[in-house]
């Protein structure tokens, strides 16, 4: 790319040198399997459950079928659960990231712009 | 038409849009967490995600509250897209893949994705619309159909023409407030009707059903025996990866200063949505509960006309007209803003396009946009097309999904691999679709006298998704391209938020707001051009360099333009500015203002 050699023929700091730099620290590492690991669990269980319990209602009906109080199914608890998951997952995802990933994303933010003044 | 006619009082005061790039498409990115959390919600709350999935529930008994529960789960993928979209993204898909793959073959991609999605959205909602429309306010026939569709997009594409993303996220809020309520009356009336006994409404349910359909409380009105299961798993899984994806609904994560903000705003989103659907829920329950559903019209109307007579009818008929309109305004500036960043700049013009210009022909884009949906919608109005809002959401979660998944997380991903991925995808979606029985076959599909379906289900998803990840990766391996640097920019973007777009500061069309822009610029002093993203392959440099004043007066340059002004926070700024931005986490615009 021609613009990139430009400018890094001119600039002391090329800025995307500057993200190679950081990508390599051992602070974007952590915080990239942290994330990583995070997601991927997040996901797995989500879609985990959600595809669980598609399959018991889809082979085993039955199951679902069962009155708990009245004419209350347990599907319609189990389906009321699945509504409410993401609120759950919500709070769950708010207070991990505001707790295990921010600080990390701010001391590398923090890092990007003192290499560069 | 009293609601139209306030929300148009209120856009046109709180929402006019300036006509800068980042006011026009993401209201400068000053939209807080609850705010864009209503908005949000607003948009999801199309005919799909609210009539629909009433309709299912009235017709399908527990099959349809898996629907229900199905699309409610789908914003968990809309969390954790959320960050990483707010912190690549700048105005449009195109936007983000640019800044790893080379512009022109992406972004053509990209708005021809988009572009799909959006017609085909904007066009099953105006019909749905019309439909609806025409039955609850006792309309005659054709003519009037073709009215109120004509009436949905004129003040749709009015909406955004004069109010760009400001005044169609406050339509959007407003809509949310109304939705909300219209549903919390009609569950409450509902409720109060059984004493809030949900087990004798169940039952009633039960018991309008007729014999031989089987329990409605117990699954199987969609699962029926060997594929047909399958079809509904697709379905679901369809729907859980693809909403989060849809381009209407990403645009509004760039809405907000900063990637919590963004977070935060899904967070509100969902706690709008979770007792939503609980009440949907109840709705669809209630429909079935009081004497059935007729199947050609939506449950949700019936129900109310049962429970508080034509006022009530005509109440959830206004709500749904505002809906329809601030889903189609949505719709049709992130179509619009695709077509004129990602088509029109990059392949007519073959180069970027100056601020003031690229507004105009965004302007236009959506006048001629709305038009031609108008006259599609009311060509088809007599087509049964609900089968194009599966579609969308099945290219979207074939195409744009692997595509920004793979470019955030796979360092092997290149040009190519983005191109056979959007493309692959929407073909394989495509074809399968073709040869479903949703075109051809059954009596229920859209071609009913020919039977060319060769693939057993309706719902494609549960093999499309796939392939478009597979087409990627095929795509990636087979080109040569390598994009090291541009993953590590990627990367580090997605993951911590460095470089990306920051929020213009409310007082920067006053004097006070572009004299500290020229502060900060002069004090840079050296008049260097960083360019810190990939995004621009040459673009920046087409514009005189040095001129640095000129261009941050002039607003932000087009394409890799774009990027400088952005990179000027990041790069060398003097120490006392530093601070500023410290404290600007989630603050956003405020910072300036007190400069």
């Amino acid at each position: 790319m021609r613009t990139d050699a430009d400018t890094t023929a001119t600039l002391p700091h090329d800025p995307r040198a500057a993200y190679l730099a950081v990508q390599r620290g051992a602070a974007f590492t952590r915080l990239r399997s942290r994330s990583r690991r995070y997601v991927t669990a997040m996901t797995a269980l989500v879609l985990g459950l959600f595809t669980g319990a598609v399959v018991v209602a889809g082979w085993f009906p039955g199951v679902l079928a069962a009155r708990v109080a009245g004419n209350v199914t347990a599907g319609i608890v189990l389906a009321a659960g699945l509504i409410v998951l993401p609120a759950v997952t919500c709070a769950v995802h708010l207070r991990y990231a505001g707790r295990r990933l921010d600080p990390l994303v701010e001391r590398i933010r923090d890092g990007l712009d003192g290499g560069r003044r | 038409m009293i609601f139209s006619l306030v929300i148009f009082f209120l856009v046109s005061r709180l929402g006019r849009a300036r006509d800068t790039r980042s006011d026009f498409y993401t209201a400068d990115r000053t939209f807080t967490a609850p705010q864009n959390g209503a908005a949000l919600f607003g948009t999801f709350m199309m005919m799909t995600s609210f009539l629909a999935a009433a309709d299912e529930v009235a017709r399908n008994g527990y099959d349809g509250v898996l629907v229900t529960a199905g699309l409610a789960v789908s914003w968990v993928a809309a969390l954790l897209l959320a960050e990483p979209m707010r912190n690549t993204g700048r105005y449009t898909l195109g936007d983000t893949l640019s800044i790893r793959m080379r512009q022109r073959p992406v972004r053509l991609a990209a708005a021809t994705v988009t572009l799909l999605v959006c017609c085909c959205t904007t066009t099953v909602q105006l019909v749905g619309a019309g439909r609806l429309l025409t039955q609850l306010l006792h309309l005659p026939g054709t003519a009037g159909e073709a009215l109120v569709i004509a009436t949905i997009g004129g003040l749709a594409a009015m909406t955004v023409y004069y109010g760009g993303m400001r005044g169609t996220t406050w339509t959007q809020i407003i809509n949310a407030v109304l939705l909300f309520a219209a549903v919390l009356v009609l569950a409450g009336a509902l409720l109060v009707r059984y004493r809030f006994d949900v087990s004798a409404l169940l039952g009633d349910a039960a018991t309008q059903a007729g014999p031989g359909d089987g329990d409605p409380l117990a699954p199987g009105a969609k699962f029926g025996a060997g594929t047909h299961r399958t079809q509904f798993v697709s379905e679901l899984l369809t729907s859980v990866l693809g909403y989060a994806a849809l381009p209407y609904l990403f645009i509004h994560h760039l809405t907000v200063p900063s990637a919590a903000t963004a977070r935060r705003s899904v967070a509100w989103a969902v706690w709008l949505i979770t007792p939503f659907y609980l009440l949907v829920v109840v709705l669809g329950v209630g429909a079935a509960a009081l004497g059935g559903v007729d199947p050609r019209q939506s449950a949700v109307p019936q129900l109310a006309s049962r429970l508080g007579g034509f006022p009530l009818a005509a109440a959830v008929a206004s709500v749904v007209f505002t809906t329809i309109i601030a889903v189609t305004a949505g719709l049709a500036i992130s179509a619009a803003a695709s077509f004129t960043r990602d088509g029109y700049a990059t392949v007519v013009r073959r180069g970027p396009l100056d601020e003031a210009r690229e507004i105009t022909v965004a302007r236009r884009a959506i006048v001629v946009l709305c038009v031609l949906q108008t006259l599609c919608a009311i060509l088809l109005m007599h087509q049964d097309i609900g089968f194009l809002l599966s579609l969308d959401v099945t290219v979207v979660a074939s195409t744009i999904l692997p595509t920004l998944l793979l470019s955030w997380l796979w360092r092997g991903f290149n040009t190519a691999g983005a191109l056979w991925s959007m493309y692959g995808g929407a073909a394989a979606s495509l074809a399968l679709l073709a040869v479903s029985p949703a075109v051809s076959g059954s009596p229920g599909s859209l071609l009913p006298g020919v039977d060319f379906a060769y693939f057993p289900w309706t719902s494609v998803g549960l093999v499309s998704i796939p392939l478009g990840f597979v087409f990627g990766y095929l795509g990636a391996g087979l080109s040569r391209e390598r994009t090291e640097t541009g993953y590590a920019v990627m990367e580090v973007r997605a993951l911590t938020g460095a470089g990306a777009a920051e929020a213009v500061p409310a007082a920067a069309t006053t004097e006070r707001g572009s004299r500290f822009r020229r502060r900060r610029t002069a004090a840079r002093g050296d008049g260097l051009r960083h360019h810190a993203d990939g995004d621009g392959d040459g673009d920046t440099e087409q514009q005189p360099a040095g001129d640095v004043v000129r261009v941050v007066d002039a607003g932000e340059e087009p394409g890799g333009g774009d990027d400088e002004r952005q990179d000027r926070r990041r790069p060398p700024v003097p120490r006392r500015q530093q601070q500023h931005r410290r404290g600007e986490g989630g603050g956003g615009g405020r910072v300036v203002a007190r400069e």
